[in-house]
């Protein structure tokens, strides 16, 4: 047998008697991405509920008061304003809604919301009765105009009706899906491996069982490539295990879990053949990287602190990727020449089903131009003594 | 046959420049014989053998192992080698047979050929209790046993042992001499690297004296305690390295 691929075997059946490749370049991906839509579902679930609201009310007998607890929120009666801001300041109160004693028909009512603004539950509530606020106004205004004779389109002299227009596929994943995937995808290919690199080399080195491999009649080259794909099937098969958490997620009928999917997941296979196919020469990429980090280190704690620091060069673009919605530099082409960036952009575009082949195939380029530098560096480390007498 | 002409090796220490391990060596091991290299900790017996074995490369001079350079025909030499050490380590989560197997495959081995060489080897070292076992689990004897039998797969005519028995027990150092002794009787040429003046007298036929990377005294045991007029072969090798009447 070739002696790479019977190097890659090896590396592979190694590391899947480890339980600590088991547990954190496999397992660990999906749970905690699969926790990570939990919560989130959790937070989404308890923000959007505004059916089971219990609000705090001073002057509860207020026919507005009367009418927020027919939109099913629940009014708990606070004797008076002094009272309610000190239920605030205490914490036992999100926020207290002040209604007026009374009001003229026809007499703007003005209903203070006493709330502390640094905390983030009550500045949602104050939104979600904003809107409930501005929901009344309109329904009132409207039954104002139609008693006398006005059309209700009077209430609203100037409305902007949105038109969405479809661009490329008109399949898409959920918003949701479009931020997060791409930053989990990217940093699994990179973290799934980086926990067993320092071993595969540089731990080598310390237990001196790369001076036999060395020894052996193997050339150097096919050492490096035979660990150089081992790895780089861990850092694939990590980021699979994160897409595989988000598609038991979102499939999954779990209340909390289809909170965070209530747009649905909308994720097809084309989609997932597109990540697949991105995904590939990124985690080979990754691979060579660490790599060469390894094979420069002197022992696996060295090559532990070099690929820290690697690891915030990819964060750093990985976590962009959340972001790059809002830049103009998205829609240029430039954004496919930046590596990592540029596989959250191939991959945010397929999720939006509009894949740009050209990016696809520039960002495909870049990972494997990149690869392949950092992969002739590891060989040429390989082939240098100091790979095993570094002083 | 192993042969070294001239043997340099420096290397680049940030703090202390130029260190130069190996000064000069001239050695040759005939085939049949077991060398001695016989050396304190750093004198340069490890970094003299992993030129012989290609791992490094020397400064200057050269070594032939089995015919080939070491430098120019690196890949036949490591065909023709087999290396020991004590401290050589074995993978953690392979069995012992499943180690035997891989580097069987490395050496070329394949298919049936590969597959009896391995149970040759597993009887003849008496690893068929433990073959099963993940390498983390065995003893220090067993281990041993193993790097043995990695050692030998590929029947190499040039075997360089690395003070094999150091951290061993008396029983399974005497198991290692008893083997490097039945190697010999088998003809193969063996560069036996040691500290311990006893291994030395009982298994090598020639023994050069290693101190700072260079040759101090070469012969049998008994020509190096006569050269020096020494009665034991440690007061021979105090004598030639300068320390016989170094004060305390």
């Amino acid at each position: 047998m070739n002696p790479t691929l019977w190097i890659y075997l090896k590396e592979t059946r190694e590391m899947l008697r480890d339980k600590r490749v088991r547990g954190s370049a496999l397992l660990m991906p999906f749970l905690i991405v699969f926790a990570t839509f939990f919560l989130i579902g959790m937070i989404i679930n308890s923000v959007s509920k505004p059916s089971a609201m219990k609000i705090h009310a001073v002057h509860t007998e207020h026919p507005i008061a009367q009418a927020l607890a027919d939109s099913k929120i629940g009014l708990i009666p606070v004797s008076n304003e002094p009272e309610a801001e000190k239920l605030v300041r205490e914490g036992k109160a999100r926020v207290v809604l002040v209604f007026p004693e009374s009001s003229a028909p026809g007499q703007q009512v003005i209903v203070k919301a006493l709330f502390d603004p640094k905390e983030e539950r009550a500045r949602v509530t104050v939104g979600q009765m904003a809107g409930t606020f501005s929901k009344l106004s309109s329904v009132a205004l409207k039954q104002f105009l139609k008693e006398r004779g006005i059309p209700e389109s009077a209430a609203e002299p100037l409305k902007l009706e949105e038109k969405p227009v479809q661009v490329g596929a008109k399949e898409s994943a959920s918003g949701f899906l479009v931020q997060m995937l791409p930053y989990l995808i990217v940093i699994w290919a990179f973290f799934g491996g980086m926990g067993l690199v320092a071993d595969l080399v540089a731990g080598e080195k310390e237990k001196l069982t790369l001076e036999t491999l060395l020894i052996s009649p193997v050339k150097r080259s096919q050492i490096a490539i035979g660990k150089f794909l081992a790895l780089a099937q861990v850092g694939f098969l990590s980021s699979c295990s994160a897409l595989l958490a988000v598609v038991v997620a979102g499939s999954t009928k779990i209340p909390l879990l289809s909170a965070a999917f209530s747009e649905g997941m909308g994720l097809s296979i084309s989609m997932v053949l597109t990540i697949v196919v991105v995904l590939i020469p990124t985690a080979m990429m990754f691979a060579a990287i660490m790599l060469a980090v390894s094979a420069f280190a002197k022992n696996s704690r060295e090559a532990q602190t070099h690929l820290t620091l690697v690891s915030f060069i990819v964060l750093m673009p990985a976590m962009m990727s959340q972001v790059i919605g809002y830049m103009d530099f998205a829609k240029t082409a430039a954004i496919y020449f930046v590596p990592v960036l540029n596989v959250s952009a191939v991959i945010r575009g397929a999720l939006m089903g509009k894949t740009d082949l050209l990016g696809l195939a520039i960002t495909i380029g870049t990972s494997v131009v990149l690869g392949g530098i950092a992969l002739w560096l590891a060989n040429r480390l390989f082939n240098r003594e100091e790979i095993l007498v570094r002083i | 046959m192993v042969e070294t002409q001239a043997l340099v090796k420096e290397f680049k220490d940030p703090k202390r420049g130029i260190v130069r391990a190996v000064d000069g060596v001239n050695i040759t091991a005939e085939q049949g014989r077991i060398f001695g290299l016989l050396g304190a900790n750093g004198a340069g017996k490890t970094t003299l053998l992993r030129i012989l074995s290609t791992v490094l490369r020397p400064t200057q001079g050269s070594a032939k192992v089995a015919g080939f350079d070491t430098v120019t025909e690196a890949e036949q030499v490591r065909r023709s080698i087999g290396f020991l050490s004590a401290s050589t380590a074995l993978y953690g989560r392979l069995t012992a047979s499943e180690m035997l197997d891989y580097f069987a495959g490395l050496y070329g081995l394949s298919g049936a050929a590969k597959k009896a060489r391995v149970e040759e080897i597993v009887a003849a070292l008496r690893i068929e209790e433990f073959a099963d076992r993940l390498c983390d689990k065995l003893s220090t004897g067993q281990k041993q046993r193993v790097s043995i039998g990695r050692t030998l797969l590929h029947n190499p005519p040039v075997l360089f042992f690395d003070e094999p028995t150091s951290g061993l027990d008396v029983i399974m150092a005497q198991e290692v001499m008893r083997f490097v002794e039945r190697m010999r009787a088998e003809g193969k040429t063996i560069i036996y690297c040691t500290h311990i003046m006893s291994e030395a007298e009982r298994l090598c036929d020639d023994i050069a004296v290693i101190h700072q990377g260079q040759v101090r005294g070469r012969g049998s045991a008994s020509a190096l305690k006569e050269s020096t007029g020494e009665p034991t072969l440690e007061r021979a090798f105090l004598s030639l390295v300068g320390e016989l009447e170094a004060p305390v």
